[in-house]
């Protein structure tokens, strides 16, 4: 729904729009696989976690890819916002009975937008706790480099931080196994030959997302570390 | 057959509307959801009282005239037919069957069950034509075409313009009935030389007429009469990514 325009096309036309949130949202699925597997050196300890956690933030290639996916996230984000209000004014009378039967959301009772801005929130909160959460300082080989394992460790020694996280990553599964296959869809790449496979990538994604990142707080709170 | 009808009422576009109930009684299992309404009316005439406002006209599944949500699903229970088509017989005894007009603020309720639809028509107008030459009937095998390419333009054809698919879906969007018609006339020859501009204009008008924006969650392809799939938006979501990017259309 952009404003009536005598322009043949708009960057604000639907499609490009949906067109957007898919290429920030295929980036940033790029990004999920990217922190899942710095997250899985938890798994080999503090001097190999803090190690890697030490090269990420002193890496100018890294700072730079992390501004970029803030400005991809901000982009997802607003787009996301407004694709929300306009989908609520194309329809302000709703239905009194609605039954839902669809094949292209296996859960469609839990949409894309209930799903992204719990993610929205969940995002900005994990930064808060883990990223700028508490600072402590070790020395690993001769250099003094920030222990971000204690500041994991610490934080999901308690239940109520793990449920949350686990609920978050709940509603990220929901919404990439979604958003994935709906990203190729949107830029038009839909064939009978490969779309099976599309829907089963995305199926399978959802899940390496959900287990992946899951089992992580759950492996430190059953005391492991 | 026994049923209660609950159908929603409303005067005219700017009254509110409520639902109203009606007992029907002695219904025949053959009879139409549409013949039971039209028994409804003639009651409601007799009475000297206002008669159910609904659309329809060919009662034959073909000229997507008829549309209603029946009991939350645009042409009631049952796949790849119109509400036309659907017999009391798919309905439980006794059962209470909510009727609806189509929800879309792109739709306004003219009265009782009747919507305006004409934002199809404007789409149509928009783009979905194609530039024949004038003078003698051309020799129809003038043009070849290949067989997979008429029978998913074919497939496309099928659209009713019914709106079924603006009605079921989440953000009543028209992407299924505007991608149909982009699809089938780009698949044929004859729709080449306007196939970018098509795209460009169909969509742009669609956009101004207030519906929302596809999330893909195939509610369209669910409820649509003609089962016309959602593999269609994503040939119009290519052709438009191409028209904008690499055709010479730019006014």
């Amino acid at each position: 729904m952009s404003e009536a325009t005598s322009e043949l096309y708009s960057w604000r036309a639907s499609i490009i729009k949906k067109q957007l949130m898919a290429l920030t949202g295929l980036m940033m699925c790029g990004f999920l696989l990217v922190h899942l597997a710095g997250n899985l050196l938890l798994l080999k300890g503090s001097d190999v976690f803090n190690q890697f956690a030490y090269l990420m933030v002193n890496n100018p290639i890294i700072i730079g890819l992390e501004w970029l996916l803030l400005l991809v996230f901000l982009m997802h984000t607003t787009i996301g916002f407004r694709l929300i209000l306009e989908n609520q004014r194309a329809r302000t009378k709703a239905y009194a009975v609605r039954s839902t039967v669809a094949r292209g959301s296996k859960f469609a009772f839990i949409s894309m937008s209930v799903t992204g801005p719990l993610m929205m929130v969940f995002i900005i909160v994990h930064l808060f706790d883990l990223k700028f959460g508490s600072e402590y300082l070790v020395v690993q080989s001769d250099l003094e480099v920030r222990d971000l394992y204690r500041t994991v460790v610490e934080f999901y020694s308690s239940e109520v931080n793990v449920a949350i996280y686990i609920a978050a990553m709940c509603a990220t599964a929901l919404h990439v196994q979604h958003g994935f296959w709906s990203a190729f869809q949107t830029f038009g790449l839909s064939h009978a030959r490969y779309n099976r496979l599309v829907e089963l990538s995305s199926d399978v994604f959802a899940l390496v997302i959900l287990i992946g990142f899951g089992m992580i707080p759950i492996y430190f709170l059953l005391g492991y570390s | 057959m026994r049923f209660t009808l609950r159908i929603w009422r409303q005067a005219q576009q700017e009254t509110t509307g409520r639902f109203v109930d009606f007992a029907v009684e002695d219904i025949p299992a053959e009879m139409s959801l549409l013949e039971l309404l039209d028994s409804i009316n003639r009651g409601l005439i007799l009475e000297s009282a206002d008669p159910v406002a609904f659309d329809h006209d060919c009662r034959e599944g073909i000229c997507g005239m008829c549309s209603l949500v029946i009991n939350g699903r645009p042409h009631g229970p049952g796949a790849g037919t119109t509400t036309c088509q659907l017999y009391m017989r798919s309905f439980a005894d006794g059962e209470t069957i909510v009727v609806e007009p189509f929800r879309a603020d792109a739709f306004p309720v003219v009265k009782d069950l009747i919507v305006d639809r004409s934002a199809f028509d404007r789409i149509i107008a928009a783009g979905g034509y194609v530039t024949v030459t004038t003078g003698q009937t051309p020799e129809a095998n003038d043009i070849l075409v290949a067989k997979e390419n008429a029978e998913e333009a074919m497939d496309a054809a099928a659209c009713i313009g019914c709106g079924a698919c603006v009605a079921a879906c989440k953000n009543a969007s028209a992407m299924l009935f505007v991608a149909a018609k982009v699809s089938h006339l780009s698949l044929l020859p004859q729709g080449q030389p306007e196939k970018s501009r098509r795209v460009l204009t169909m969509v742009r008008e669609m956009d101004q007429s207030g519906f929302g924006n596809c999330s893909n969650e195939a509610e369209c392809e669910a409820v649509c009469p003609k089962e016309i799939s959602i593999g269609h938006i994503a040939r119009m979501n290519r052709q438009y990514l191409f028209a904008m990017l690499l055709s010479g259309e730019r006014s």
